[in-house]
């Protein structure tokens, strides 16, 4: 078994050195953003500003990174989060994780501060820090430019430069979104990692490894999900799907329905913009949308993109959003927390709290204020801190719509009640997928359980949190694991009995959820129906994996950045959503429409093994094999 | 009553027609129209869509049994994926 390695950088000193994972950790952690957490928790010390100059970032990827499993080459960014002060990990699908590893690193531990804008160059064994001060003031876009071609590229526009909390990295077209992982690299004068190499990915049973790859391909090509509606539609197609359960947040979020949201529609972007569909290296599923932006063809917006510039703001031009995406992702912006920020100051500026010159319905001037945002602009440098740090000064907490800090994705609470609890407990704030994405099973997915119950939502909630952090460890695209829902399913469509009643049966499966996830060690079987990637890790590294340790991988993930949040200082109180989702009534004559956290929040920190304070007990620590990490 | 129905996804290449005005009472109404205008095909795919009537999904309405009133609109769409 080959163990990662790592190369363990500092920028103030320019030295670097090779670091290799223990059997232990490897055993135990795997990779991604489950060993991250573990590595942040060791090597950091407690308090430390996420900006500070001996902050320490993870760049670093999962054994199945670059082995030619299908989409498989999503990398992991792991840090002090920008926007919580707890844990941050930022997932990208760019070729940086799949060079880095052909240049010999399975990550990279940055840490340090350089004295003038850097480049930190991985290729073929070697590290090199150089400085680059022709870069800074670069877009993402003009930055890359600067590489050859065939180099893996992680780099930070003017957004990480000036420190926008919400900046982004970007890697080819791809993004590491969420939490202010550009701000990070900025603060460090990291305005560029590249990666090159020819060292290929070593495979424990390569010919049982290759066999089991074809036949799960197949399966991803056959799925109607994977195989028709995301290569299709994308992730846009959820749109008009939200818009018809009411759960697309409208006007920041005081509705989930908004009249005019055809316009801004997947269907729509399909039928009158698509130039044709792309994806990652690797990737059969293909989701990228390619589309005209000026007259060249580019990346088009996914989702969450498509509802924040528009129904959100309460707009419903498809070409601003296209060109909006664009301009954030060369500046380095994270387009939900920028957009979400947008619609809450054009609520305080409709209820003369504040103005930023910015009104719900008009897009003509958010170009102009992005330039301001990114440059930090006077009163848009407030925008630039995000809508917490915004309801700090200007009030509004009641409806400033984010979760720790980081704002909330594109699906309506109240109207998809587990999402709800998935926003308030996920360990990077408010995100659909930390939170375990159970809007899939409540309001746009092919299934419909009861979006309005508590009932069940707790321990689907951390069941469907644990899957998807073990299949990021490896080094996976979540979008993978979407074949979890039988194919039968699409075949009988929404309206069937059958799919009915199972959705009606769902909420009661709480108990049997509750217990799968206790007596993970019996279940010592592999499904391509369930979770490929725990027999696609099985063959790539010759652990021991089935099914059962691949949820303890996730559960493991899930309870280590916790641990990292308590240690941080967050506690149970931060597991909140602002008042306009738990006490206001998305649709006043139904008293079901808000979200019932208080029933909610006990039950998932009884399932998760959690005391009442939400903190992982010693004997759920004991379990999981990691009863040092909370000391 | 008369609808407005636009169809999306597979079904203006496997009918033909990507919208259209029909007389109906009910959703199942409109269900059957399709069954015996257009191909088994479409009748199949269009069983397995989004229904959504002014915008909102019949789910949250009476299904197939949703009453339609004069004037609405029904869409078919596409069931989708992402995050």
């Amino acid at each position: 078994m080959k163990l990662p390695v790592y190369a363990k950088v500092d920028l103030t000193t320019g030295r670097w050195e090779r670091f290799e994972i223990s059997q232990e950790y490897f055993k135990k952690y795997i990779g991604g953003k489950c060993l991250a957490a573990r590595l942040l928790l060791d090597l950091t010390e407690p308090g430390l500003g996420p900006l500070d100059e001996r902050a320490v970032i993870i760049v670093n990827t999962g054994p199945l990174n670059g082995t030619g499993a299908p989409s498989s080459s999503r990398f992991n960014l792991s840090f002090k989060n920008v926007l919580t002060g707890g844990i941050a990990s930022s997932n990208c699908g760019g070729q940086f994780g799949v060079m880095l590893k052909r240049a010999g690193f399975d990550g990279l531990i940055i840490t340090g501060r350089a004295a003038e804008p850097s480049v930190l160059e991985a290729l073929d064994g070697e590290i090199r820090i150089r400085p680059a001060p022709e870069l800074w003031g670069l877009d993402a876009e003009k930055t890359q430019e600067r590489f050859p071609e065939w180099y893996g590229k992680l780099v930070i526009g003017p957004a990480g430069e000036n420190g926008l909390l919400y900046a982004s990295a970007i890697s080819g077209e791809r993004v590491a979104g969420r939490c202010g992982s550009g701000a990070v690299l900025g603060s460090k004068k990291l305005k560029a990692l590249v990666a090159y190499g020819s060292k290929r990915p070593e495979i424990y049973d390569r010919e049982a490894f290759d066999r089991f790859i074809l036949k799960w391909i197949r399966f991803i090509k056959r799925h109607p999900m994977t195989g028709q509606s995301l290569p299709r539609y994308g992730s846009a197609g959820l749109v008009n799907k939200a818009n018809a359960t009411n759960a697309l947040p409208t006007k920041n979020f005081q509705r989930g329905h908004f009249d005019e949201a055809d316009a801004v529609s997947g269907e729509t972007l399909t039928e009158t913009r698509l130039i044709r569909n792309s994806g990652c290296v690797s990737c059969p599923i293909r989701c990228e949308r390619r589309v005209p932006v000026d007259g060249r063809e580019l990346k088009g917006p996914e989702y969450e993109t498509l509802g924040f510039f528009g129904p959100n703001i309460e707009a419903a031009d498809m070409d601003t959003v296209l060109r909006m995406n664009w301009l954030c992702d060369i500046y380095g912006v994270d387009t939900i927390s920028f957009a979400s920020s947008l619609a809450f100051a054009m609520e305080l500026k409709e209820r003369g709290m504040a103005d930023f010159g910015l009104e719900f319905g008009r897009t003509d001037k958010l170009e102009d204020i992005l330039l301001k945002v990114v440059n930090r602009e006077g009163i848009y440098s407030d925008i630039a801190d995000g809508t917490k740090r915004m309801a700090a000064k200007y009030g509004g907490e009641d409806f400033a719509i984010n979760s720790k800090g980081l704002e909330l994705a594109s699906y309506e609470p109240r109207r998809s009640v587990g999402m709800g609890l998935g926003y308030a407990v996920a360990n990077r704030g408010g995100c659909h997928l930390n939170g375990g994405y159970l809007a899939l099973l409540e309001s746009v997915g092919v299934l419909s359980m009861d979006a309005l119950t508590p009932k069940g939502k707790a321990q689907f909630t951390a069941f469907m949190q644990d899957a998807l952090e073990a299949v990021s460890s490896a080094g996976c695209c979540l979008f993978s694991a979407q074949t979890f829902v039988p194919g039968v399913f699409f075949k009988l469509g929404p309206n069937s009995p059958v799919t009915k009643l199972v959705g009606k049966v769902m909420p009661h499966m709480g108990p049997m959820v509750a217990l799968l996830l206790n007596i993970t060690p019996a279940i010592a079987f592999n499904s391509l129906l369930l979770l490929p990637h725990a027999e696609a890790l099985r063959r790539a590294t010759g652990l021991r994996m089935f099914t059962g340790q691949f949820l303890d991988l996730g559960e493991r993930s899930y309870n280590l950045e916790r641990l990292y949040n308590l240690r941080e200082g967050l506690t149970a109180k931060d597991d909140s959503l602002p008042k306009r989702l738990t006490r206001d009534l998305q649709d006043p004559s139904d008293s079901r429409t808000r979200v019932p956290l208080e029933k909610m929040l006990p039950v998932y920190y009884n399932v998760r093994g959690w005391d009442a304070a939400g903190r992982p007990t010693r004997r759920k620590l004991r379990r999981l094999g990691m009863e040092e990490a909370s000391k | 009553m008369s609808v407005e129905v636009t169809y999306r996804g597979a079904l203006p290449e496997l009918m033909g027609v990507s919208s259209e005005r029909l007389e109906a009472g009910t959703v199942s109404e409109v269900m059957a129209h399709i069954r015996k205008t257009y191909p088994r095909a479409a009748y199949r795919e269009a069983k397995r869509m989004l229904i959504v009537v002014n915008g909102e999904s019949i789910q949250l309405r009476q299904g197939y049994k949703t009453a339609l009133s004069e004037g609405d609109r029904l869409s078919f769409l596409p069931i989708c994926g992402g995050g």
